[in-house]
């Protein structure tokens, strides 16, 4: 294994590990998602997810590539769409968000054979993705996801990524479909020879893992979700090549399952949080940013026509003034 | 979160369509409402929008109601022996009928379901559970209830009352109203259940004892309440009596209905039991679910969601022109009636039409009415103006020598009113002269031809739901 790829690589995955997931927590603490009247992300919403992601990824196999590009330009969108809607009106957010999609289908199409082809690329790819893992994290962590809940997921995501790196080398494969497509689903660089990327479901999962520590834990959930992203999901799993030949195919490039190396210190690391007190909710983290002084600087809310009109409540049935 | 989802759209798909609403649904909703307030303190960004449906859009508010008034009638015709008697009778239509046209349709009044109440019974639908008006406007009626009523109603006011701040799961809630009244009982209950609030059905017991239990001063004490004026009357003088201040109590909201609560009374509990809120609820045991409540304004504002509700002007039973008054009409929606319901019900209740201009209160979003001012039967015709028992209730409850609750009888003789007063109103040195002056302060001829002081002669005075009291033997030595 070249060095310097390992170096390169290590980089590349250490700023998308760490980048992504530390502007999703700017994103959690300045920027309120609306959320539905009723509802708090559960158990079985998790079960969801999984399935959608386990099944996903033999889609992406299958399905022939502009049916694949579709789907992944609908996802993309939508995920853009919920993190720059508090921020722009409708007017200017989708022209950003076709702007952005469209140029990296034209880019593939067009400029790729070149480094600067190449990076041109991951420029837009890399907006792709970032502003998608911002919005999605956000809206798991605001919408009532747990710290617990996530590090179990990503636990069972370890358990996936092994099996199918290992056991049934499925991953590669989906690699290799996705490299040099419009879209591709991961953030990475490249640089004369070498070239990296991290997936967006690892980025997505450490995202998740940053933002729902510091909300359930505070600052000592923060430096704790930090140390283990940067041990078990950058450096460990980019120098895993040294001494793991299975994941080395050859010359040809490398699939490393990150969450193999994250998904267990991400569970050990919830508990030895709880040693210290409870999870805290969405609530409690309200108040205590409240008593910090910090607000938000941008509330995402439908505007109405017409401002709403309670309709009475049936509490008071048999009390009326009828007989 | 997703299946939340799903149950908020199967809700709203039902609710606006008229299809059969599943109880155990909204008794999951009030479990996801319990969840989010836990996990958020809050409910989310489009409560309201569940809460109300898209009815402040006047035009999709007419087509709802248009809507559903047909969906009505046309079960109505299919089910109901009475009504489908009735709909030949007048040769309605179902498919045919608008808001402009339903005037076509005679009221239903309570001696029609007086007279025959098992024409109301719709076929098809056991009845499990009778409920008697408590007859203090006359004979009680008897409405009958589903079991799917009695699961539904409670679960759609246990997850409105969480949604809107109105129930905590923390609450204590101490009710005082009569136990016939079995189906707010029942539906009070359940709510408790639902939402895991504790709740102490006490009825109209001696005013002493619910003293006891409102004032007990740890964290057992009620913080919700939910009585009659009348008796809510009686609890703010035996607080006073006591020398009890707001701090003796807990309570962050009393809803008050059943009769008329005056200006000079929820001053006096606000002051003396010191919640947040006194609502001035409205309800009726035949129109149930429907029901309104006050705005920052005093306006009456009425649930669409539930029923359709006109106004009709008190001798032609046209619609009430603005400004004018009448009575409320009140037709509920299946699917939210379905063993004995009614159509175009006059309630009897009078409440005058506002002036057709756009409303500023919180609630402007949604047609209202004045607040109800008494019952059509106890109306004064003097001088070719109406009398109502608000404008009596008024005077007599701000009295100095606060007559509280008010015990009077008024009858219309010529240009002027006669009123017989209890004693207490004499009291704090108040003269007869004293009282027609405050009455004439306000337009009305009221002079005081008698002054009642015996017991048994109090109860010839109007009949106040707090007479309907339950005795027991706590206080027996």
């Amino acid at each position: 294994m070249d060095l310097y790829q390992i170096v390169f690589q290590t980089v590349v995955v250490f700023v998308a590990a760490l980048f992504a997931p530390l502007l999703s927590l700017l994103y959690f603490r300045r920027v309120r998602l609306e959320r539905p009247a009723l509802g708090v992300f559960n158990t079985r919403d998790i079960l969801l997810i999984l399935v959608f992601i386990l099944s996903l990824p033999f889609l992406y196999l299958i399905l022939p590539s502009y049916v694949l590009t579709g789907m992944l330009a609908l996802t993309f969108s939508t995920a853009l769409y919920i993190a720059l809607h508090p921020f722009l009106r409708a007017r200017y957010l989708w022209p950003l968000v076709a702007f952005l999609i469209v140029g990296d289908i034209v880019v593939t199409r067009t400029l790729m054979g070149t480094t600067q082809g190449w990076q041109i690329y991951w420029v837009f790819n890399n907006i792709i993705v970032l502003g998608a893992a911002v919005g999605i994290s956000n809206l798991y962590v605001q919408g009532g996801m747990h710290m617990r809940q996530v590090a179990w997921f990503s636990l069972i995501l370890a358990c996936y990524d092994f099996f199918f790196d290992i056991v049934v080398p499925v991953s590669a494969h989906l690699a290799d479909r996705f490299h040099g497509q419009p879209l591709d689903a991961a953030m990475g660089w490249i640089s004369g020879p070498y070239s990296s990327n991290l997936g967006i479901g690892d980025i997505l999962v450490f995202s998740l893992f940053i933002i729902s520590a510091y909300k359930g834990f505070g600052r000592r959930g923060l430096f704790a979700s930090v140390g283990v992203i940067i041990l078990c999901g950058a450096i460990l799993p980019s120098l895993s090549p040294l001494v793991i030949l299975p994941f080395v195919r050859g010359g040809i490039g490398i699939t490393i399952p990150v969450q193999t190396f994250f998904g267990p210190f991400a569970v050990l690391t919830y508990y030895l949080l709880r040693r210290g007190g409870p999870e805290r909710s969405m609530a409690q983290w309200f108040r205590a940013e409240a008593e910090e002084g910090y607000e938000p600087i941008r509330v995402s809310r439908r505007r109405r026509a017409v401002a709403p009109a309670a309709a009475p409540s049936l509490v008071k049935a048999g009390t009326g003034q009828g007989d | 979160m997703f299946e939340t989802g799903i149950r908020q759209f199967r809700m709203a798909m039902a609710m606006m369509w008229g299809w059969h609403i599943k109880p155990h649904i909204i008794e999951h909703m009030v479990t996801d409402a319990l969840k989010t307030l836990e996990e958020f303190g809050t409910a989310g960004d489009d409560v309201q929008q569940l809460l109300d449906g898209p009815f402040t859009d006047p035009v999709a508010r007419k087509e709802y109601q248009v809507r559903m008034v047909q969906h009505t009638a046309r079960r109505l015709l299919r089910r109901s022996p009475y009504y489908s008697k009735l709909f030949a009778t007048h040769d309605i239509n179902p498919e045919k009928l608008t808001l402009e046209n339903i005037s076509r349709i005679p009221v239903t009044r309570k001696e029609d379901l007086l007279e025959q109440p098992q024409d109301f019974l719709c076929s098809g639908v056991q009845p499990a559970i009778a409920t008697r008006t408590t007859g203090t406007t006359g004979q009680p009626a008897e409405i009958w209830l589903s079991k799917y009523e009695i699961d539904l109603w409670p679960a759609l006011s246990a997850l409105s009352g969480l949604l809107r701040g109105e129930l905590l799961p923390s609450d204590r809630w101490q009710v005082n109203i009569s136990s016939r009244a079995t189906a707010a009982i029942q539906i009070n209950a359940t709510i408790a259940r639902l939402t895991g609030i504790r709740i102490a059905t006490l009825g109209i017991i001696p005013v002493e004892e619910s003293m006891d239990s409102l004032s007990s001063g740890d964290d057992r004490s009620p913080t919700l309440l939910a009585t009659y004026s009348s008796y809510l009357a009686r609890l703010v003088k035996e607080a006073r009596r006591r020398g009890l201040s707001p701090a003796s109590f807990r309570l962050r909201r009393i809803d008050s209905g059943g009769e008329v609560l005056s200006q000079a009374l929820k001053r006096a509990t606000l002051e003396t039991l010191g919640p947040a809120l006194v609502n001035d609820a409205y309800g009726m045991t035949e129109i149930l679910p429907m029901g309104a409540r006050i705005c920052n304004q005093g306006h009456l504002h009425h649930d669409l969601n539930v029923g359709f509700v006109e106004v009709i002007n008190l001798e032609s039973g046209q619609p009430a022109a603005p400004g004018e008054l009448g009575t409320l009409v009140i037709t509920p929606y299946y699917p939210y009636r379905e063993c004995m319901p009614i159509f175009r019900y006059d309630t009897r209740d009078v409440v005058r039409n506002l002036p057709d201009e756009p409303l500023t209160c919180d609630l402007a979003g949604i047609s209202a009415t004045s607040n109800i001012l008494g019952k059509a039967s106890n109306l004064l015709r003097v001088n070719e103006q109406w009398v109502t028992t608000r404008d009596l209730v008024e005077v007599y409850e701000a009295l100095p020598s606060q007559p509280w609750p008010a015990r009077f009888s008024a009858r219309a003789v010529g240009d002027h009113i006669e009123m017989v007063v209890s004693e207490e109103a004499l009291d704090q040195g108040v003269t007869r002269a004293q009282i027609e002056r405050r009455y004439q302060e306000v337009g009305l001829d009221v002079r005081i031809i008698d002054c009642v002081t015996r017991e048994q002669d109090l109860l010839r005075l109007r009949p106040l739901r707090t007479d309907l009291l339950e005795t027991t033997f706590a206080r027996r030595t």
